[in-house]
């Protein structure tokens, strides 16, 4: 099995620790321990409410970044409609919230298949297509979304299906879990809830759908003379992605506490894609760095003055400079810039250079 | 009204020549001039527009020029009929989107796997 996974995902550049030497696998695990308790236990207590605000936005961000990226990056299957999946998760939970007291997980959870259940129903016939007709039917059936929500509003504590009540004049909050209440430690629930996000996608990877999935990207017909149900496992990562937005959309919805369908428009899921691209959709730290590009980087220009509408520009330009030279994106780009810078440097020093473009 | 615009859009998808992308850059100027009258100059509603613009194009699966502009009609008219009706006309701007799914969905019915990835 492992045998597998390394011949078909040899052309995909995140390289399993499976396959690396032990000692490297565990620099590697545990520098991400470090990391992970950095941003768990010290973030919080350095940053302001303003930043960690903008963080748990990142941590609820790179759930719909990382679902995308199994979409784009694994299977092929580009959707410009990620935003509007998002945003039926969040009215999901919000509805939840407001009629039950379930508790929080299991809401999310529950939010979480609800979406799925209606991003399959979209994508089911979504599937007849690929490339940019895909990517073109995703975006119309996201603005129909966003006009229905428009509509209807976001539920507010009212009674009915919809949940909304347009004569309250007191709209209570969406409740959080007794566990995170302040906000800084609901930015520590959304960030454990994004690692659980990312283990399940990890596990997807490293099992049969990921191969499939590497299968149906490389060639569908191929995958399909191999055996592979390409239909079966193309659904299989819609729900998947699905699932994930859903439940971003239910975490948005305790982050923020007061939902707009204003928050929620379908060219943000344009800009989204063209984030994704630019950061890199082939590898799991892709989706954190866009997740942090879309997200913190706003927070931290609005903050030195700086018009965040520029960013638009800068992901436009990103995004080509992404597809013309560097297909794997930042996330791949960067290392190995920073390796090549090095060697530069080093070369001074001793005589012998090291060999050029070799990464980690 | 966007008519021009969405006249553009089909050539410079259907052959991505220079002449095309000027076509798009007229039309889409002189759709901006008329359009001016109709809706607020801001950045969200005109982006807005160019998906809507867009589905007229892809209910003419970005193939033809005459079935674009019919299509961009129907499309029109659809959402000014459905306006009167009251329980439909806060959900008349899906019209675009609405047609160009179910559009869509019933031309690409028979169709096998195709060897390129870009192809649709």
């Amino acid at each position: 099995m492992a045998l597998d996974t390394a011949r078909i995902t040899a052309s995909a550049p995140k390289r399993s620790p499976l396959h690396m030497p032990p000692a490297r696998a565990l620099t590697r695990i545990g520098i991400l321990a470090v990391l992970l308790l950095f941003v768990l236990l010290a973030l919080p207590q350095v940053l302001s409410l303003y930043y960690i605000d903008a963080m748990t936005q990142a941590a609820v961000y790179s759930m719909v970044t990382l679902g995308l990226g199994v979409l784009v990056g694994r299977v092929g299957l580009y959707s410009l409609g990620q935003v509007a999946v998002m945003a039926v998760g969040a009215w999901a939970a919000a509805r939840l919230l407001f009629a039950t007291a379930q508790p929080f997980p299991l809401v999310l959870l529950e939010a979480g298949l609800i979406t799925m259940v209606a991003g399959t129903l979209l994508g089911l016939p979504a599937l007849r297509m690929r490339g940019l007709y895909l990517a073109l039917i995703t975006l119309m059936l996201a603005g129909a979304i966003s006009v229905v929500l428009a509509t209807t509003n976001f539920p507010n504590g009212g009674h009915g299906f919809l949940g909304y009540d347009s004569a309250s004049a007191h709209v209570p909050a969406i409740r959080r879990p007794g566990v995170a209440a302040s906000d800084p430690a609901y930015f520590r629930y959304s960030v454990i809830i994004a690692i659980a996000m990312f283990l399940l996608v990890l596990v997807h990877l490293r099992t049969r759908p990921g191969r499939a999935w590497a299968a149906i990207r490389q060639s569908e017909s191929a995958a399909l003379a191999a055996g592979v149900n390409t239909t079966f496992y193309k659904l299989w990562a819609f729900a998947l992605a699905s699932f994930m937005t859903g439940v971003a959309g239910g975490v948005m919805a305790g982050a923020v506490r007061y939902l707009y369908s204003i928050t929620f428009q379908p060219q943000d899921s344009i800009t989204l894609l063209a984030v994704v691209l630019m950061a890199g959709a082939y590898s799991l730290w892709g989706a954190v760095l866009a997740a942090l590009l879309v997200q913190l980087l706003p927070a931290l220009l609005n903050n030195w003055g700086v018009p965040a509408d520029w960013l638009t520009i800068l992901f436009g330009l990103g995004v080509l400079q992404a597809l013309t030279t560097a297909p794997r994106g930042l996330a791949d780009q960067v290392p190995k810039d920073l390796a090549r810078l090095a060697g530069l440097l080093r070369r001074p020093a001793r005589q012998s250079a090291p060999p050029e473009g070799s990464s980690r | 009204m966007f008519k021009f615009l969405l006249l553009a859009f089909r050539n410079v998808f259907r052959n991505r020549r220079r002449t095309a992308m000027t076509l798009l850059m007229v039309g889409g100027g002189v759709a901006g001039l008329l359009l001016a009258d109709l809706v607020g100059l801001d950045a969200a509603t005109l982006t807005f527009l160019v998906i809507s613009s867009l589905a007229a194009a892809l209910m003419a699966r970005l193939r033809s020029i005459t079935l674009t502009f019919v299509a961009a009609i129907v499309i029109g008219l659809v959402h000014d009929l459905v306006t009167p009706i009251q329980s439909l006309t806060s959900y008349r701007d899906m019209t675009p989107f609405v047609l160009a799914a179910l559009a869509l969905l019933a031309l690409s019915r028979h169709q096998g796997i195709s060897l390129s990835r870009e192809e649709a």
